[in-house]
């Protein structure tokens, strides 16, 4: 930097004052900048220099990505394909490890810190885009879905309660246990709701993933499950085990002020993967067009009918989604076939913010 | 505000003069503000109590002066000598009510001298005068005049005066937090790494700042990667150890000489061997120790003497080399604290900067045994012989390089290079080639297992010890964390004490002069809620967050400056009988004043020592 600040002062030809003063500035302000921004360039498209291709997918996000036979399915996973799909063909050849080995099992604590040490190169489930987040050197995708936080809940005698009031009230005079699942959003809006009361605080249990803030649930160790609500919803329907205990998904949320925007998530420095994870994303939701698009069509695929080949995140065996599929019935059959409530449970998960970005796509996702 | 004026003349004055004075200050100040005799006094009235009551009730007391004003008789004596002359009493009482005294010269008149007044008015004399001629300057005249009616009401301007003293109370304060910095006494826990590599600079001359990377592990990073839930996950820590290795073997760091120290911070009373993820950590620990000499802070529960059999059971195992081990690598501890209870049983054997310096300077051994042991005794087997110092070779090392206690407290050190754990995962191998690499962090941990809070039974480790005499929170374990609250406390009731002089001197000036106080009572009491609630504010604040005890020290020490200045504003109110902001000139020219020399004194004094605590913190920040 002095090395810099040297050569700017000396070369400085301008003969006038304010020009030199500009030169001795300009020297030690881009040391600075340099000193600033180097850390961050000095790293090289991983994905563009890897003849490999490795993606993070969670296996009980449902219906984003969740495990099934041979691999993973889920929203977010057919998009992830699209945009790996588009790579290769940028690239002008495939990726070196076959498909069957590209994923990554991930959790909602890991997913990042596998992203940011190189293990993953997209990050293909439900992360909600923060700021924070971006500000750790991640880089997030136009918003791909808009989920509001819902809870999944055991109704009492009186059924579920009427309002999202009532049912805080409840847990703060019992001091009653709720579970959501570490690393995920909905971890700091309970610390919020009860910093917000901190005279009658409820407890909260984690789970490790979404699987295990299931079982803490069912066992009877916490008495609700907080989190957003699309995932509720998808785990509430293809997880027969969460009906047959009575659970029920609130109509209201406990947060009504939160909105949870997903994204898919990659290293703000992968320069290649934005540009082509961005022009993927823009082909499926052309700005201006109101019709079906190809994001309408995932939509309706994964959000309006059975989860395909969905496993019991409980462990409880395979969900009637599964049954329904191998069977070959088409999605329209296997909604009648369905328990009720199934299939509007899923649609239940549709935010009106998704649906005005679904009806109405704007240009400012895709300039 | 008050903002009355009495005009003080003898009836024989110059009319002219006092006709336009009277004018031009009823114009500028108002009817009601101005006390003029013959327009003020209603018929009938008793002059004397009248006058007495408006004198009590004025800010300033504009006294023309003229040839006549010593009020010669046919006798050849003067009535201003006359005990019952009304201008004499009217000054007088002026003097003792503390209300301000402008003297005004008309026309060819002489200032009057010590030999011309009788005693009890010479101060009379230390007063500067201003002279009102009958020319065409009369009315800039009168305009300076207003102006030092003004200046002797207001102070200055309000707001410049207010503005004025908080840039004042801010230097001093800033240069007072400084120096408390500067000293050393002030650094937050988080700075004890920063600290840690400060040491490491010194114990390598000559290195230059690109030899070494700093990566820190900051809270709210880990608050971001695990969605907002402490404490630190180490399946979470040992995805990024792996990729650490990972990058330092593509980046050809796999050497000898290229140490890497990473300050692990487990926390007390965790069973950590227990938790999901430790298992990948011990294995990505390993992986990383293969390629290069791996130094790890030791827990600080074990150097307590209060950490769980299942903690000091990995801990070995950690220690303990495995197959494949390269000569020279492999799994070091050492010690970053400086805890008087703690060094014991580390001191000067094995301090992580030193440590990781020595190594990669090629000035200690990969495979010292001894000092591993001591820095870290994991089981009474290794504890033995531990307690006496000077008993391994980095201790040596240590001593020859002048290492001490006061060297780790060190503020604010700023590391040459310094990453975050997420800058430093993406620019990858550069981070990881340097030759010295620092990872740490606080973790946030220490926060939320205060050992004090803990029952006996947790804070009891396999060695039968129990930890005791830690204050509200275990962060004060931190030598540097504890001395600002010390300041703090100390501070604090030194404020205390001088606002309990002050609210002396308050009810004393309420004995003396109810009228004056009842008109400025309530922001006597918000100013006295201030002086008294903030310092006790900042201990509390001391006590329930030790990690920002450096500022509730500023603060108090800011607070405590604030209520001196205040009690030395009550002292001169008391002996001057008035306040007026005077700015160091105008005290200097007070000084030549006897009735006001003992104030001024005083305020110059406090002005002083004011300015020397500013210049010399500021110089001995700037030249160290």
């Amino acid at each position: 930097m002095q090395r810099l600040h040297g050569l700017h002062c000396g070369q400085a030809a301008t003969p006038s004052r304010l020009g030199l003063l500009a030169a001795c500035l300009a020297g030690p302000l881009l040391g600075l900048a340099v000193a600033a921004g180097w850390p961050l360039a000095a790293q090289a498209d991983l994905a563009s220099q890897s003849d490999q291709i490795h993606l993070g997918v969670q296996d009980h996000a449902m219906p984003f990505s969740y495990r099934v036979d041979g691999g993973y399915a889920g929203y977010t996973v057919d998009l992830c394909l699209q945009v790996v799909a588009a790579l290769e063909a940028r690239r002008g050849k495939p990726f070196s490890n076959p498909p069957a080995q590209r994923w990554v099992s991930v959790s909602s604590p890991t997913r990042l810190m596998r992203l940011l040490a190189g293990d993953i190169d997209l990050e293909c489930s439900s992360t909600s885009i923060t700021p924070a987040r971006q500000k750790l050197g991640l880089a997030f995708s136009m918003p791909i879905f808009v989920s509001d936080v819902g809870v999944l809940l055991r109704p009492g005698a009186e059924g579920v309660p009427g309002s999202a009031e009532q049912w805080l009230a409840q847990l703060r005079a019992r001091a009653a246990v709720v579970v959501t699942t570490e690393g995920s959003t909905t971890v700091r809006h309970l610390a919020r709701l009860n910093r917000q009361n901190a005279g009658q605080p409820f407890k909260v249990v984690y789970g490790r993933d979404h699987a295990d803030s299931l079982r803490l649930l069912l066992d009877g160790a916490a008495e609700a499950f907080v989190m957003d609500r699309a995932l509720l919803a998808a785990l509430w329907a293809s997880t027969p085990r969460l009906r047959a205990a009575g659970l029920a998904l609130a109509p209201w949320s406990p947060v009504p002020a939160e909105t949870e925007t997903y994204g898919i998530v990659l290293r703000d420095n992968d320069d290649l993967l934005k540009s082509v994870l961005r022009d993927t994303l823009c082909g499926l939701l052309p700005p201006g067009v109101a019709a079906q698009t190809g994001l309408q069509q995932l939509y309706a695929r994964w959000f309006l009918q059975p989860l395909p080949g969905a496993a019991d995140a409980t462990g409880g065996g395979r969900g009637p989604g599964t049954a329904t599929a191998r069977a070959g019935a088409t999605p329209a059959g296997t909604a009648a076939a369905l328990p009720a409530g199934e299939v509007a449970a899923l649609a239940l998960a549709m935010h009106p913010e998704l649906q005005r970005r679904l009806a109405a796509p704007t240009a400012a996702d895709c300039p | 505000m008050k903002d009355k004026l009495f005009i003080s003349y003898r009836r024989s004055a110059d009319a002219w003069a006092v006709g336009h004075l009277r004018e031009r200050l009823l114009g500028e100040f108002g009817r009601e503000q101005v006390f003029f005799d013959t327009d003020t006094l209603q018929a009938g009235e008793g002059w004397l109590s009248a006058i007495h009551e408006a004198i009590a009730g004025s800010s300033a007391v504009v006294v023309v002066f003229c040839a006549e004003w010593y009020g010669p008789l046919p006798d050849g004596n003067r009535r201003i000598d006359r005990a019952d002359d009304p201008v004499r009493l009217e000054l007088l009482q002026a003097r003792q009510a503390g209300v301000v005294i402008v003297p005004v010269v008309v026309d060819q008149a002489r200032e009057p001298g010590p030999a011309d007044l009788p005693e009890d008015l010479r101060f009379l004399c230390g007063l500067h005068f201003r002279r009102l001629n009958p020319t065409d300057s009369v009315d800039r005249q009168v305009n300076r005049l207003i102006g030092d009616i003004r200046h002797a009401i207001h102070g200055t301007r309000p707001w410049m005066r207010i503005a004025l003293q908080s840039l004042w109370m801010g230097l001093l304060s800033g240069a007072l937090a400084g120096g408390l910095q500067w000293a050393g006494l002030a650094a937050p826990f988080q700075d004890a790494f920063a600290a840690t590599v400060q040491t490491l600079r010194a114990a390598r001359p000559g290195g230059t700042p690109d030899e070494m990377a700093l990566v820190e592990i900051n809270d709210g990073e880990y608050r971001e990667l695990f969605g907002g839930r402490l404490p630190l996950d180490p399946g979470v820590l040992a995805i990024a150890v792996m990729a650490l290795a990972r990058q330092s073997a593509s980046a050809n760091a796999c050497r000898g000489d290229r140490p890497v120290g990473i300050n692990l911070d487990l926390s007390p009373g965790e069973a950590f061997a227990n938790r999901p993820g430790a298992a990948a950590l011990e294995a990505a620990l390993a992986t990383l120790a293969r390629c290069r000499p791996l130094v790890l802070a030791c827990p600080q529960s074990v150097e307590r003497r209060s950490a769980s059999a299942n903690d000091l059971a990995w801990l070995h195992r950690l220690g303990t080399p495995g197959p494949g081990a390269a000569a020279g690598r492999g799994v070091l501890f050492a010690s970053t604290l400086i805890d008087p209870a703690v060094l014991r049983y580390s001191a000067g054997r094995g301090e992580l900067g030193v440590w990781v310096g020595d190594l990669a300077a090629g000035q200690a051994d990969a495979g010292d045994t001894t000092g591993r042991r001591c820095a870290c005794p994991v089981d009474e087997e290794t504890m033995r012989g531990c307690d006496q110092p000077g008993g391994s070779a980095v201790s040596a090392v240590a001593a020859a390089l002048a290492w001490n206690r006061r060297s780790m407290v060190v503020p604010f050190a700023t590391a040459p290079v310094r990453y975050s754990l997420a800058e430093a995962l993406l620019a990858g191998t550069r981070a990881m080639g340097q030759p010295v690499v620092m990872i740490g962090g606080a973790f946030g941990t220490q926060g939320r297992y205060p050992t004090s809070g803990l029952p006996e039974a947790a804070q009891r480790g396999v060695t039968g010890t129990t930890v005791h005499g830690f204050l509200a929170n275990s962060v004060l374990h931190h030598a540097p964390a504890r001395w600002p609250a010390a300041a703090a406390l100390a501070a604090g009731c030194a404020a205390a004490a001088v606002s309990c002089l002050g609210l002396t001197l308050c009810w004393w000036m309420v004995a003396r002069n109810p009228h004056r106080f009842s008109r400025r009572a309530g922001w006597y009491l918000v100013a006295l809620a201030v002086a008294l609630g903030l310092p006790l504010a900042c201990l509390a604040l001391a006590v329930a967050a030790p990690a920002w005890a450096w500022l509730a020290a500023g603060l108090a020490l800011a607070c405590g400056l604030a209520n001196a200045r205040s009690a030395v504003a009550g002292t001169e109110l008391l002996v001057h009988g008035g306040v007026a902001w005077k700015s160091p000139r105008g005290l200097w020219q007070a000084l030549a004043n006897e009735a006001d020399r003992a104030s001024a004194l005083m305020r110059l004094a406090v002005l002083v020592i004011e300015a020397l605590v500013i210049v010399t913190v500021t110089a001995a920040v700037l030249l160290t």
